[in-house]
């Protein structure tokens, strides 16, 4: 508890602690003046007695002094001794010397104050007076301390008293009108921030018309400004959503379009616009493999156009493409819908037929041969005849590539060739 | 030695010790003696001194020559009187001399002495007392409750007029009273005091102040006389047996012994009327 009030970690201790400090300050200020003034009070009343004291008793000492009755003057200052004021007598001769000196304390261990009274001791003799000395009362801050002690034991219990009543009275205060609501407050920000409901607001259960109760206003403001303003963040966040999904449809659309063109340009033959060699493989391979396991037959014919090299070099390369398109485009439309066709070299063509047997592939391999034995190709006012070589080759249950039918093909083709061109062999 | 003589010897000794038993009970009778301080005349020992002053020297010079042991109680006067009618003190040996039938004690027919009164001045003051004329304008010292009435009913009825009190200083205290007196004489703060001269004597040789002070006569009108008194609580045959022991005694001793016993405390009776 006394450390939580030396370093509080809450407002209203801090604040208590604050004015705890002040006003235990003010009051041992205050307290000290009054300490100070009754002190000055009292010395000056102390020192009134002194001098009456001395002036009362300066009768009888001025009789033993006359008299020389030093045993008088023993006895009349050890009595003056007795007194609760006095801590010290001193009687001077008319010399100023000193006759008798008595101390009640130690004089090793003199007060912290002597004060004194003096009084003037005479005889009068034949009507004239004659001096004979002096009397002089000491007292000290001790004697003013036992006489004001009551009354600051007093003061001070007071003082106590009203502290500690002022201490907890300042507690409950601090806790009822600054502690509680501002938890409270911390309370429901956090809640409002937790929850992250809209529409809600602070509403502190006890609130004078005072800098909270603004506090709170100024807050519901405020969060009603944040909601304002997230709304309209939230509306332009959607609106710039929408705009960005539409942009990213469109830019989509054209992605795939522009994937279909570059996948179509990737496996097409640039020239003829079949299949080129890589895609006819990759095509044909899963058509190999759908076969074997139906148990099925492809066939593979390759075919080479006869004397390309010499139609190049008469004709010139030009009316070499043109003829490796016009052979393309017929083969094309003799072949069925399933049918791979691809230009797997210069003038080298292939054609794999899915679900057909030897007989059949020669069957269309020659029918192409046949048509492009008849077929004249017009370029640049230039009729141009071509023939074609082919080999045919079946799949056999061991294959497991499209290579093994190539190799068989490219071997029937060799036949071919050697054997005069134009020609199928299988 | 023969058994006759053996004997012979043994009577005589019990005959001695019964002979010296009756002389003790004859004689060894005690005295219970209460005194006060009034220096030189009766003095209390101190452990410089055992003198007892010459009144009691006397007391015991008389008594002694009859078989009589002292014993002293060394009081207050009040007390001593006190004592003695009470029984407890058998004799107080100085007291004024006064009539009055409603004492407790009785006086003896001889006085201790007739004391002649004196004046204390200091050396160089002229003044003699010429009667209570003599003294007006003079500051006179005296002790409380002194009483000089036996002596001079003019001179006690001056010092107690309160018209005089400026005149009169009137010194309390106890055996300092007169050495205080006599400094104040000395420091011009009272001119005269009168006391006895046996006592004025002692004082001034006491202090050494015969060069400052002395003694002026003449003194008082009367003398101060002073005489033993004895408690009525002793048996009246017995009372007036010891009465009559002082009285011889205290005759016997005049002259040459009792200016002996002066001498011992270095005074004399030196009235020169």
């Amino acid at each position: 508890m006394r450390f939580r009030f030396f370093r509080p970690n809450n407002l209203s201790r801090q604040l208590l602690r604050v004015i705890f400090s002040i006003y235990l300050a003010v009051t041992l200020l205050v307290t000290g003046i009054q300490f100070f003034a009754e002190y000055v009070k009292t010395k000056e009343s102390i020192l009134n007695e002194l001098e009456q004291l001395a002036r009362t008793v300066s009768a009888p000492v001025s009789t033993s002094l006359w008299q020389y009755n030093d045993k008088q003057v023993e006895a009349l200052a050890s009595g003056l001794l007795e007194m609760p004021i006095v801590e010290g007598i001193d009687i001077f001769n008319q010399h100023a010397e000193t006759v008798l000196s008595k101390k009640s304390y130690n004089i090793m261990s003199i007060p912290l104050s002597i004060f004194s009274a003096s009084y003037d001791l005479t005889w009068f003799k034949n009507e004239k007076e004659t001096k004979l000395g002096a009397l002089t009362v000491y007292s000290s801050s001790s004697v003013v301390f036992d006489r004001i002690l009551f009354n600051f034991i007093l003061i001070f219990i007071a003082s106590v008293i009203n502290i500690s009543i002022l201490f907890f009275s300042f507690v409950w205060a601090f806790d009822r009108f600054l502690s509680v609501p501002l938890t409270e407050l911390i309370s429901q920000v956090d809640d409002i921030r937790m929850d992250r409901k809209t529409g809600r607001r602070i509403s502190l259960p006890v609130v004078e018309n005072n800098e909270l109760k603004k506090l709170q206003d100024h807050m519901n403001m405020m969060f009603s400004d944040i909601e304002n303003h997230q709304k309209k963040l939230l509306e332009d966040e959607k609106e710039k959503r929408n705009w960005l999904e539409d942009a990213v449809a469109k830019r989509t659309e054209e992605l795939l379009v522009a994937n279909e063109n570059l996948k179509y340009l990737a496996a097409k033959d640039y020239l003829t616009g079949i299949l080129n060699r890589r895609s006819f493989y990759d095509y044909s391979h899963p058509l190999l493999i759908s076969s074997q396991r139906n148990r099925s037959f492809v066939s593979f014919i390759l075919m080479d156009i006869d004397h390309f090299k010499v139609i190049n070099d008469t004709h010139g390369h030009f009316v070499g493409d043109k003829v490796l398109v016009h052979f393309a485009q017929m083969t094309g439309e003799l072949l069925r819908k399933p049918d791979l066709f691809g230009r797997i070299g210069g003038e080298e063509f292939a054609i794999l037929l899915p679900d057909t047997e030897a007989d059949e592939a020669f069957r269309i391999a020659d029918e192409i041969r046949k048509a492009v034995g008849i077929s004249v190709l017009d370029v640049d006012g230039k009729s141009i005849t071509y023939t074609i070589s082919l080999g045919v080759a079946s799949s056999e249950p061991g294959d497991v590539s499209v290579d093994e039918l190539f190799k068989r093909a490219d071997v029937k083709l060799y036949e071919a060739k050697n054997k005069g061109r134009d020609r199928v062999q299988a | 030695m023969s058994k006759h003589n053996l004997l012979g010897r043994l009577f005589i000794l019990v005959l001695f010790a019964v002979g010296l038993g009756t002389g003790r009970a004859g004689y060894a009778e005690t005295l219970k003696v209460c005194y006060d301080q009034w220096p030189p005349l009766t003095i209390f020992p101190s452990n410089g001194s055992s003198a007892r002053g010459v009144v009691i020297d006397m007391f015991e010079e008389v008594y002694s020559a009859q078989g009589y042991e002292l014993e002293f109680f060394e009081v207050p006067l009040a007390r001593g009187l006190a004592m003695v009618s009470d029984g407890l003190c058998d004799i107080l040996p100085e007291y004024v001399e006064a009539v009055n039938t409603e004492n407790d004690f009785v006086y003896a027919n001889e006085p201790t002495f007739a004391y002649t009164t004196a004046f204390v001045v200091r050396r160089d003051d002229p003044w003699r007392y010429l009667g209570i004329q003599s003294i007006k304008g003079k500051r006179v010292a005296t002790g409380p409750g002194w009483d000089y009435s036996s002596m001079s009913m003019s001179y006690q009825s001056y010092i107690d007029d309160p018209n005089n009190a400026d005149f009169v200083e009137v010194i309390a205290g106890y055996d300092d009273v007169v050495d205080r007196i006599l400094r104040m004489i000395i420091e011009d703060r009272v001119d005269l005091y009168a006391d006895n001269e046996l006592v004025l004597q002692h004082v001034l040789n006491r202090l050494n102040l015969h060069d400052e002070l002395q003694i002026a006569f003449p003194g008082l009108e009367k003398k101060l006389v002073e005489r033993p008194i004895f408690s009525k609580k002793i048996p009246a045959e017995k009372r007036q047996e010891l009465i009559r022991v002082w009285d011889e005694g205290r005759l016997s001793i005049k002259g040459e012994k009792e200016s002996m016993l002066l001498q011992k405390y270095g005074v004399k009776l030196e009235d020169p009327s």
